[in-house]
């Protein structure tokens, strides 16, 4: 009985046990479940979006092409920039069985090695580019080929028709069709579009589900660029500059020609020359070219502007009613003492007008009437004519030049900025300056884009003049434009400037250069410049022109003059601005024919 | 004799109908060809169009104009006294400056020294 009731004692026991076990089992697995649980609303709800980018991402590949860049069209609209269709040759390793073997074929065609040619194969299994925007014999060499695996897809790459002309302005783009310098880089956004892509499926082990064929999303065109510029008007004054500084042995020159009523630029042209098309589809590892090739002068560099920073003096004397054109002037043979240091002529004079000084380039004269004014109001000049800040061109790399604060200034300063030392001014600062003379007084903000198209043609955005501030009162820019015409008369400084039949008005400039390494004047470098508008009376032109280091003869009325007149004289005539004493003009009359 | 009659009335339009129906599809099969390819030759006559621009845009430039005028020639710009400018009396638009008027004398003195 007792040892009944022992047996029945362990059962119970035992199924106690067993009951629990199961109990503790299922709490074990009732929480595991809850883990899962947990971590399936994690992976779904809070990680869902991420996980499924993730898994996007492992199972299909993008390769993005570059869509069609814009044309950059002169205001005539002849093409200056323009995209190429070039085939840019791809590989998919995963197709290819003999690896070593194409490596060894495709070396020698696309002139690089079989090691770089091999590593880039056995870098991924998927998609290589193996060459970008080949020339077409290379292309055509490649298709002899015949590689599985290996094929094509047409890319665009920039080409420049005129090869130089306007290089530096145009700038040029990268290997990804990106804008590098220039109007390529400013207006990128513009020119750029939209890409398209080759989207290709992978399958678990990361091969390509189809292999031989892929998703292709056209890319859509970018919007093409109307500028200011006339390649007509930009080749005669790359010409003349190319000869001039061949005539001179100069090392460099710029010449800007701007609209002085509108602020257009009408052309832009530098030396040395850059031509764009070496720079875009060469091979991937070939460097890009160096600043000093592609870099516009016009809005990077800076020079010392001499007597052509006349015209600021003139002007401010002129306007604060300190001198009048014909007061008489004591130009004291050439030399005058300031702040215990001489300011010399070059070739000396007595008594002169102050028109005279002007068309004389005295700078006795112009630093005696130029301490007639008060440091700040001579500061508050140079500046309302824009020296000391960016013209805020549509291009970037400007730089916004040299004018110390008054309170920096020297007891010389004043008389030496008055014949344009100490100050440092851009072309492109200078050529606005005298359209302010030339155009009533209006300092304008200089452009190169007038409007914006996109791919039906249509604009999309225009570019209108944009006055800066008013400088000059019209009567004191009028007094102006009279004493600068007698610069070019007989006599004056500018003299190989005049054109026969139009009236022309305008600056010599001859300034030494400064040595970057002590901050000394060369002895024997120099910056020849003139800064003139034409027809002097309705100006429809205004340009500058810069020559550095000539060699020989330097002043500016000597070297930079005589350019003046044959590119003022050609656009002109281009233009159809007809002679003011109607000379050589026949007059047709169309109704009749 | 009469349910002959009337089954060929009911099969009989409805093979017409049915080749009707083939006749249609194969015309429109035949029209989506021709769409394609007159697509394929549209895209490619604008390859060339696209080509020929930049060939006219390089051969048109002002550069190798010159060049060739001067080199090839033997031709020299002219004097400006050379150049007389024949205006037209009708008025010119006045919003763009650069339309010229008619200018016909450089052609006639160009290389005339």
């Amino acid at each position: 009985m007792k040892h009944k009731a022992v047996r029945g004692f362990v059962e119970e026991h035992r199924q106690r046990q067993i009951q629990r076990r199961i109990y503790w089992a299922l709490a074990c697995l009732t929480a595991g479940f809850f883990v899962v649980a947990l971590r399936l609303v994690d992976l779904q709800i809070f990680m869902g979006s991420e996980l499924a980018l993730q898994a996007e991402k492992q199972h299909f590949r993008v390769v993005n092409v570059k869509a069609e860049r814009g044309a950059i069209l002169d205001r005539k609209e002849r093409i200056l920039a323009i995209d190429l269709k070039a085939p840019s040759i791809y590989a998919i390793p995963s197709t290819i069985k003999d690896g070593r073997g194409v490596s060894k074929r495709l070396a020698p065609v696309l002139r690089t090695s079989f090691k770089a040619m091999n590593e880039r194969l056995e870098r991924t299994k998927h998609f290589v580019w193996l060459e970008r925007k080949v020339d077409p014999t290379t292309a055509e060499a490649i298709q002899r080929l015949q590689i599985e695996g290996v094929g094509f897809i047409m890319e665009s790459r920039r080409f420049y028709p005129k090869r130089a002309l306007l290089g530096q302005i145009l700038g040029f783009t990268g290997l990804d069709h990106q804008g590098m310098e220039g109007i390529e880089h400013s207006y990128d956004t513009v020119l750029r579009g939209q890409e398209g892509e080759i989207r290709f499926e992978r399958d678990g082990a990361g091969r390509n589900v189809f292999p031989e064929g892929f998703d292709y999303v056209a890319p859509s065109r970018g919007n093409d660029l109307i500028l200011t510029v006339d390649e007509f008007l930009q080749h005669i004054s790359e010409g003349e500059l190319e000869a001039a500084l061949a005539r001179t042995k100069a090392v460099a020159g710029t010449v800007v020609m701007m609209d002085p009523m509108t602020g257009e630029i009408l052309a832009l042209a530098i030396r040395p020359a850059f031509n764009p098309n070496t720079v875009p589809g060469r091979p991937q590892n070939s460097r890009l070219p160096s600043a000093d090739q592609w870099r516009n002068r016009a809005i990077t560099d800076v020079y010392e502007p001499g007597s052509t920073f006349k015209i600021v003096t003139a002007s401010a004397a002129l306007q604060e009613g300190v001198v009048t054109p014909t007061e008489v002037i004591d130009c004291e043979r050439g030399s005058l003492i300031v702040a215990g240091s001489p300011i010399r002529d070059p070739f000396p004079h007595g008594l002169l007008a102050f028109r005279d000084v002007v068309a004389q380039s005295s700078n006795v004269g112009m630093a005696k009437v130029a301490m007639r004014l008060e440091d700040s109001v001579f500061y508050r000049y140079s500046r309302a004519f824009g020296f000391g800040e960016k013209t805020g061109i549509d291009l970037r790399g400007e730089v916004p030049g040299i004018l110390r604060d008054p309170s920096q200034w020297s007891k010389r300063s004043l008389a030496t900025l008055s014949i344009g030392q100490e100050v440092a001014v851009t072309p492109l600062q200078m050529i606005t300056a005298i359209s302010a003379i030339a155009n009533g007084g209006l300092l304008m903000k200089p452009y190169l884009v007038r409007e914006i198209r996109n791919p039906e043609g249509v604009a999309v955005e225009r570019f209108s003049p944009q006055v800066r501030r008013r400088v000059l009162k019209t009567e004191v820019a009028q007094q102006m434009k009279e004493i600068l015409e007698k610069v070019t008369g007989p006599g004056g400084t500018g003299e190989k400037a005049a054109i026969p039949g139009y009236a022309v008005g305008g600056k010599t400039g001859t300034a030494q250069k400064i040595d970057p390494s002590t901050g000394r004047y060369f002895a024997d470098r120099f910056i020849s410049s003139f800064v003139g508008f034409v027809p002097a009376g309705e100006p429809r032109l205004a340009i500058l022109v810069v020559i550095e280091e000539p060699q020989g003869v330097s002043w500016g009325g000597s070297v930079a003059a005589p350019v003046f007149k044959v590119i003022a004289q050609e656009a002109l005539n281009y233009l159809g601005v007809l002679p003011q004493d109607g000379d050589r003009v026949l007059v047709a009359d169309a109704r009749k024919s | 004799m009469k349910g002959i009659t009337i089954r060929g009335a009911i099969i009989l339009p409805c093979l017409m109908m049915g080749m009707l129906l083939l006749w249609e599809r194969n015309t429109l099969v035949e029209l989506g060809l021709e769409i394609q390819q007159l697509q394929r030759s549209e895209k490619d006559l604008m390859q060339t169009q696209h080509e020929l621009l930049i060939e006219i845009s390089s051969l048109s430039s002002y550069q190798r104009i010159e060049e060739i005028a001067t080199s090839q020639m033997g031709m020299i710009r002219p004097d400006p006294h050379q150049l007389v400018k024949v205006i037209n009396q009708q008025p010119v638009d006045t919003q763009e400056k650069t339309d010229t008027p008619i200018r016909v004398a450089e052609r006639t003195v160009f290389g005339a020294r």
